[in-house]
C-alpha cells in the first residue's frame, strides 16, 4: 500500500526549497542573459543563481545536464513517497527509451552518454532490459509503450510516432501514479496539462487541414476535455470552435490569444499562452507551506528554468536577436 | 470495589491532574518544536548562518511543556506533596485539582502543535527574509496567548478555586 505522510513530515525539504527559490533565475535576469554575446557571460550568471555545473566544462548541453542531474538527484534525497517520486521522474526514464529507440533504429551504437541519469530506473538496467527485449526492470506500460513505439515505426517509418507513443504512455503512467497520491493540486495541474497538449493539437490539425482521424491517434487521455467534445471541433466553424473552447477552463483565461488566433491563425502566442498558464497554476503553491505540493512545484519550476536556460543558450549560439530569444522565453517563478 | 475507591481517592485524583498538566502539554511541546526543529535543520544544511534564528523560532513551542509543569508544582505544592505534609483530600478536592489541570493539559497541547506550525512556516520567512524574523516570531507568539491564558485560569482555579 502506498505510504501516505503527513503535510508536516516535508517541512525540512520545503526549507530547502525556500532556500533554492531564492536564487531562481527571474524574468529579468533571464532577458539580460538574452542580451549576452558569448556564452561565458551565461555560465557567470547560472554560477551566481547556484546552478550546479563544473565550470571547466564550457559544453552547454553538459551544462545543462548537469544541472538537471542535480535536481533530480536532490528530489530522489528528499522525497520519500514513491508516488510523488515516480511522478517527478518518470519523464527521464521515457525520455531514455526515446534516446535508445531512436539510436537503434538508426542503427548507431547504443553508448551511455545518450541518456540521463536521475530516472526512476538506473540507465544500465534500462538499456540492459531494452536490448534484450524483457520487461526487467522497466514497468509494464514501458515495456509495452517501447514495443509498440518500435513496431509501429518499423510499419509506418514514421519517426514522430514514437515520440507521440512513448509520450502518452507517459503521461499515462505520471497520471496513475498521482491519482494513487491523491493530490487535487498535483492533478489538476496535470489534467490542465493534457488539456493544453489536447487543444494545441486540435488546432494544429484544423489549421494544416491534416486527417481528423489523426487527432483520435494523438488524443491524450486523462484531461477535462473529452475525445468525442474535441473531435466535434474540427468540422465546426472557426466561430463555434472559438466558442466550444472559450467554455474550457484553459480557453477562458486565454481569451484574447485565442481571438488572434483565429484571426491571424498564428498559433505562437497561443501556445506560449497556454504555457505561461500551466507555470501560473503553480503560483499558489507559494502560499502553501506544508505538503506535496512546493516540491512537485519547484521540480515543474527548475524544469522551467533548464528550458529557458536552453532557449537562450541555443539562441545565442544560433545567432538570433535579444528580442527574438526574449519572445521565445517563457513565464519564470521570480 | 478497590479500584473504584482508588480512583476515588482525592490524593490519587490530585497527582492524575498533575500528571495530565505534565504530560499533555508536554507532548504537544515536543510535537511542536520537533516540527520546527525539522524545518529548521533543512534550511541550516543550506545555509549554516541562520542557526541562531532558527532556534529562536524552535524554542517558542516549547513554552507549553514549562506552563505544564508549573501547574503540576503549583497542585503537588498547594497538596502539600512537595515539603513532606500531604493534607488529606477529599473524592471532591480531587476533582477539583484534576479539574483545574484540564485549561493548560489541553490547551497546552494544541496550542504548541498549532504553534510548532506556524514557527515552521516562519521558517520560510527567514529562509528568503532574515530581516523579517520579527514578524514569524510574532505570528507564533500570538497562539501562545491561549496558553498563556490556559495557565493563569489553572492557577487561579488552584489557588482561589479550592479550599483545603
Amino acid at each position: 500500500m502506498a505510504k501516505h505522510l503527513k503535510d508536516t513530515d516535508y517541512s525540512k525539504t520545503i526549507a530547502k526549497i525556500r532556500v533554492f527559490e531564492k536564487h531562481m533565475l527571474s524574468r529579468q535576469t533571464l532577458e539580460k542573459m538574452c542580451e549576452s554575446r558569448h556564452l561565458d557571460e551565461i555560465y557567470k550568471t547560472l554560477a551566481d543563481a547556484n546552478w550546479h555545473f563544473s565550470y571547466e566544462e564550457k559544453e552547454p548541453s553538459k551544462i545543462l545536464a548537469d544541472q538537471q542531474q542535480w535536481v533530480f538527484e536532490f528530489l530522489r534525497e528528499a522525497v520519500e513517497e514513491e508516488n510523488l517520486l515516480k511522478l517527478l521522474l518518470l519523464n527521464t526514464d521515457y525520455q531514455n527509451i526515446k534516446a535508445f529507440l531512436k539510436q537503434e533504429l538508426a542503427g548507431n551504437p547504443i553508448h551511455g552518454e545518450l541518456f540521463l541519469e536521475g530516472g526512476t530506473i538506473p540507465v544500465p538496467a534500462l538499456v540492459k532490459s531494452l536490448t534484450e527485449r524483457e520487461q526487467g526492470a522497466l514497468t509494464k506500460r514501458m515495456f509495452g509503450a517501447f514495443l509498440r513505439a518500435r513496431d509501429e515505426f518499423l510499419e509506418k517509418q514514421d519517426p514522430q510516432r514514437i515520440d507521440l507513443i512513448l509520450d502518452e504512455a507517459c503521461i499515462l503512467e505520471i497520471l496513475e501514479h498521482a491519482e494513487a497520491f491523491e493530490n487535487a493540486f498535483i492533478l489538476r495541474y496535470l489534467r490542465a496539462q493534457i488539456d493544453s497538449v489536447n487543444i494545441k493539437t486540435l488546432l494544429r490539425i484544423r489549421k494544416i487541414s491534416e486527417e481528423p482521424a489523426k487527432l483520435r491517434e494523438v488524443f491524450l487521455k486523462g484531461g477535462s476535455i473529452g475525445l468525442d467534445r474535441l473531435e466535434a471541433q474540427l468540422t465546426a466553424s472557426p466561430e463555434e470552435c472559438k466558442a466550444f473552447l472559450l467554455t474550457t477552463e484553459i480557453g477562458a483565461k486565454l481569451s484574447a490569444q485565442l481571438e488572434d488566433f483565429f484571426k491571424e491563425s498564428s498559433i505562437t502566442a497561443l501556445e506560449k499562452g497556454m504555457d505561461d498558464l500551466l507555470i501560473e497554476q503553480l503560483k499558489p503553491a507559494r502560499f502553501i507551506m506544508f505538503g506535496p505540493e512546493p516540491i512537485f512545484v519547484y521540480a515543474k519550476y527548475m524544469e522551467n528554468e533548464i528550458r529557458s536556460v536552453r532557449i537562450v543558450m541555443n539562441g545565442i549560439l544560433s545567432g538570433l536577436s535579444p528580442q527574438s530569444i526574449r519572445e521565445r522565453l517563457r513565464l519564470t517563478y521570480a | 470495589m478497590e479500584i473504584i475507591d482508588m480512583i476515588l481517592n482525592g490524593t490519587f485524583l490530585a497527582i492524575l491532574g498533575a500528571a495530565l498538566a505534565v504530560f499533555m502539554p508536554g507532548i504537544g511541546s515536543s510535537r511542536g518544536t520537533g516540527l520546527v526543529g525539522e524545518a529548521a535543520s533543512g534550511l541550516t544544511a543550506e545555509e549554516p548562518e541562520k542557526f541562531g534564528q532558527a532556534l529562536l523560532l524552535q524554542v517558542l513551542p516549547s513554552t507549553q511543556g514549562i506552563y505544564g509543569f508549573v501547574a503540576a508544582f503549583l497542585i503537588l505544592f498547594k497538596t502539600g506533596m512537595i515539603g513532606g505534609n500531604p493534607v488529606p483530600l477529599t473524592t471532591v478536592q480531587g476533582f477539583q485539582f484534576l479539574a483545574a489541570s484540564l485549561p493548560i493539559a489541553f490547551a497546552g497541547y494544541f496550542s504548541a502543535i498549532s504553534q510548532g506550525r506556524v514557527a515552521a512556516a516562519a521558517i520560510g520567512i527567514i529562509a528568503k527574509r532574515p530581516e523579517e524574523l520579527a514578524k514569524g516570531i510574532t505570528y507564533a507568539a500570538i497562539v501562545e496567548t491561549y496558553a498563556v491564558l490556559a495557565l493563569l485560569v489553572s492557577i487561579l482555579i488552584i489557588f482561589f478555586g479550592i479550599q483545603l
